[in-house]
């Protein structure tokens, strides 16, 4: 048995109907001349509609082609904020495309067993990435050079100086009852004696000066009223390096620590997180607070990110509330409970962030933080206190820019021309097989890539951040191939239908809306599919499904107000007796 | 070309032959391939379960939407798409679990019984069409897969989702191919189903040809000029348009198997477009 048949041989198989109603409405007739009133009427709405839509995407994409248009050294020269804001507003590419900015890590694990060392890179690791994807920089790479050296690759939109931070630091905030001025004050009197008395020893028995003498050390402090008129003890830039040998002295280490052992609990002098600067001059506060940690913020139940308070509104524009949970709320209102008008200091990786008088009891277990005066850097300060704290110190021994991952800017360059010399292709393809009709799909696909990159810019005002990467690349040119198809398929019903019918117009339209259900519902399968990769995914495949879901609805877009409107608008438009398809 | 492929639908043994020895040739391509083979971020997305996840997730999106559309199943289609979709991300759930307990082996395998069930489930409510787009896809995606591994040093996740891509070529090129069958059926009721499949996807091999042309078109400079991934990409879409045309192709042959049976109702009263 055999199925082939001529192809007139299946005019019984069209949708039934499709020739009645063109020939009814055919030029001339009453019907046509009813329907061109309200055709030429939606004709001009969707003239304006695709003006429109043109006018909007090439508002979207600005921002996005000037960064592409950018070499990295102009990049390299634009003021920070217009660098960030930029970043912010554009595509950026993956580091596969643009390269971007690797941290040499070195890890402290020397003192761990070879089994606990394994646990606790893994857990740093784990931590790195958290933080950084937590924060939105999107697909970092760690790379374990040797058993303690990593080094971490984000792109090249990251902000270097908010990494290093988050990457080092180890993100535990401890809250720290403060020392009594008096014994603040018998602790400088004791370490000027025992320098004095060093001195002379140094003076009597060795050739070797020692900077010190009587009163050295209170010397090289002042006072400056910093935090809710308290005189704070702070120092003078130009001493800061002096103070701080004087405090790494061992002398002056076992005078503290004598004093301690005599007046617990212990103290210890610890400096701010920043200076202050009075009349042109920085100073560096310097407090003496216990030594053991009166309470653990962490694990906390949130940390949010909002404008300064009154508290810390001296410290910066931004922020960040902390709400311990259950257990540490109950000991924060104890603490304050019972250390009424003591000051608290707010300490972490070493250094006083904050500090404040206790007015009563803190029920509510909310302390805030200074966040600085960007939203990025209270931010990356929210993401490094809710995550877990690093199990190790860690530091960043160099910050470095790389090249991108695939073989270097020849490969993209090239990659980049194939993509141009493929659209050439099938522009022309389009063109030798549909004529003028593929002409406008030749100048579909252009529309169509303009496109998928304002679409992609949606995303970003929605909050989610595209990398342009190999995977989303994978993904735009697979919604190019549909593009490609989608018209292949409507084209090709066209032409059998204008081979049966010669009124061009309606036999347009006619199939025009009968091919319609079956695009919008491929259109709809895919859209969905890209929904379940961004929802389910991450990092590459996330990338994939965002730049599908562009480029599907691009090429949905761009066949129902590129392709559909400017053929109707030539077909009905211009009354055309002839199709060159 | 039409009575060439007219001949091949009369004799299905020789599509299956061939659509079995490629399918064997993927099958060992795919088994052979070693975890060196695999880049790390590639190891990542398989050990996380988010790629099969979003596979399987895919996979019934196509069988709600082409069993509504052309099977004219929504009901059945969506009420054993919800119960499955919450049997895999249960099973998903559990991958934490069995990455921590050293049971992926175990996990990948009720991994794969889900998969199985659902297509054995998506059989016995008879959405025939749905099934062989999605079965026609997998097939595609493993010979794809069994050339591609092949030719490239290492496997990347860009040249897996190019992979995954050639799997939704395949289903797009079926599905239209599917909405021809689906116009012929509602033009002439009365005549065998049959005769519709064969029609529709004889009406269909030019714009599969084409389809599969355009594709190769944009592929072929990515060969000859690009380099390093880009030139797999190229690779990827050479081969899997040759494979989706291929599978678009022969996807009516197990078709006309399972629809042998199909009789479409003569009941004038009913809806048109519904079919038992």
């Amino acid at each position: 048995m055999s199925y082939v048949m001529r192809r007139k041989g299946m005019n019984k198989y069209r949708v039934p109907g499709a020739e009645l109603n063109a020939k009814n409405s055919a030029p001339g007739t009453r019907n046509s001349e009813i329907n061109n009133g309200g055709t030429d009427i939606f004709t001009r709405i969707t003239v304006i509609v695709l003006i429109a839509v043109t006018w909007l995407g090439c508002f979207l994409v600005f921002p996005t082609f000037r960064l592409w248009l950018l070499s990295p050294d102009e990049i390299a020269q634009l003021p920070l904020e217009d660098r960030l804001t930029l970043f912010h507003q554009a595509t950026v590419p993956g580091i596969d495309l643009a390269g971007g900015s690797a941290f040499t890590m070195q890890a402290d694990a020397a003192r761990l067993t070879d089994r606990a060392r394994e646990q606790t890179l893994g857990h740093l690791i784990s931590i790195w990435r958290t933080r950084l994807l937590d924060f939105g920089i999107l697909e970092p790479e760690i790379i374990q050079n040797d058993v303690m050296s990593f080094q971490v690759h984000v792109p090249i939109s990251a902000d270097t100086g908010l990494v290093r931070k988050m990457l080092q630091q180890s993100g535990q905030v401890t809250l720290h009852l403060f020392k009594d001025g008096n014994e603040v004050q018998g602790l400088r009197q004791r370490i000027d004696n025992v320098l004095q008395e060093k001195t002379l020893a140094d003076t009597n028995g060795t050739s070797e000066k020692s900077p010190s003498g009587m009163g050295a050390f209170s010397r090289m402090l002042a006072s400056l009223t910093v935090d809710e008129e308290i005189i704070d003890i702070v120092v003078k830039e130009e001493n800061l390096t002096a103070v701080r040998r004087l405090l790494a002295d061992s002398t002056v280490k076992q005078s503290i620590r004598g004093y301690n052992l005599a007046n617990p609990p212990a103290g210890a002098f610890t400096w701010a997180s920043e200076p202050i600067e009075r009349n042109g001059q920085r100073f560096y506060p310097l407090y003496f607070i216990n030594q053991d940690v009166d309470l653990n913020a962490q694990p906390l139940s949130a940390a949010q990110v909002d404008e300064a308070s009154e508290v810390t509104v001296a410290r910066g524009a931004y922020a960040v509330r902390l709400t311990l949970q259950e257990g540490g709320r109950e000991s924060l209102a104890n603490l304050s409970d019972t250390n009424t008008g003591n000051r608290l200091a707010i300490k972490m990786d070493g250094q006083v962030h904050m500090t404040l008088i206790i007015q009563g009891r803190i029920p509510d277990g909310r302390v805030e933080l200074p966040g600085g005066n960007t939203v990025d850097e209270a931010r990356a300060l929210s993401v490094l206190l809710m995550s877990d704290i690093l199990p190790t110190p860690v530091e960043v021994t160099s910050v470095e820019m790389i090249p991108p991952s695939v073989q270097g800017d020849a490969a993209v360059r090239n990659g980049l021309l194939a993509l141009g010399a493929g659209i050439v292709l099938m522009s022309i393809f389009f063109i030798v097989l549909y004529r003028a009709t593929g002409g406008i799909v030749a100048l579909g696909f252009v529309y169509h890539l303009l496109m998928t990159v304002a679409l992609l810019r949606l995303w970003i005002l929605a909050g989610i951040t595209p990398l342009l990467t190999l995977s989303s690349l994978i993904g735009i040119l697979f919604s190019i191939l549909i593009f490609a198809i989608v018209h292949i398929w409507c084209f090709e019903q066209i032409k059998e239908s204008l081979n049966e019918n010669t009124v061009v117009r309606q036999t347009v339209a006619l199939m025009f809306d009968s091919v319609q259900p079956a695009l919008i519902w491929i259109h709809v399968l895919l859209l969905s599919v890209s929904i379940g990769c961004i929802v389910i995914g991450s990092e590459a495949l996330t990338d994939f499904g965002l730049a599908l879901f562009a480029g599907i609805g691009s090429s949905f877009l761009t066949f129902f107000v590129w392709t559909r409107t400017l053929l109707s608008a030539l077909t009905e438009g211009w009354d055309l007796k002839k199709l060159s398809i | 070309m039409e009575k060439t492929y007219a001949d091949l639908m009369d004799k299905p043994s020789v599509v299956f032959g061939i659509s079995g020895l490629l399918l064997a040739l993927g099958v060992v391509a795919v088994a052979t391939q070693g975890a060196s083979d695999l880049t790390n971020p590639l190891q990542r997305i398989l050990l996380s379960g988010e790629l099969f996840y979003s596979l399987f997730v895919a996979v019934l999106i196509v069988l709600v939407i082409i069993g509504w559309h052309i099977d004219d199943l929504p009901g059945k289609c969506i009420s054993l798409a919800v119960p499955l979709f919450f049997g895999g991300t249960i099973v998903r759930l559990l991958l934490p679990l069995a990455q921590s307990g050293g049971w992926l082996g175990e996990w990948n395998g009720v991994m794969l019984g889900v998969t199985i069930v659902s297509i054995y489930l998506a059989w016995r409510i008879q959405a025939r069409f749905a099934l062989i787009a999605i079965v026609s896809s997998l097939y595609a995606i493993i010979v794809t897969s069994g050339f591609i591994f092949g030719m490239v040093d290492h496997i990347t996740v860009p040249i897996v989702l190019g992979i995954m891509a050639v799997g939704a070529i395949s289903i797009v090129l079926i599905t239209l191919s599917y909405f021809r069958i689906k116009a012929l059926i509602r033009a002439a009721r009365r005549d065998a189903i049959k005769k519709h499949i064969v029609m529709g996807t004889m009406l269909s091999i030019r714009f599969t040809v084409l389809s599969g042309g355009a594709i190769i078109l944009l592929a072929l400079p990515f060969i000859i000029l690009a380099e390093d991934s880009f030139r797999s990409f190229g690779l990827i879409f050479l081969i899997g348009s040759l494979v989706s045309m291929y599978t678009a192709l022969a996807a009516p042959a197990p078709l006309l198997m399972a629809t042998s049976d199909l009789v479409i109702s003569s009941n004038p009263n009913r809806k048109q477009g519904k079919r038992r």
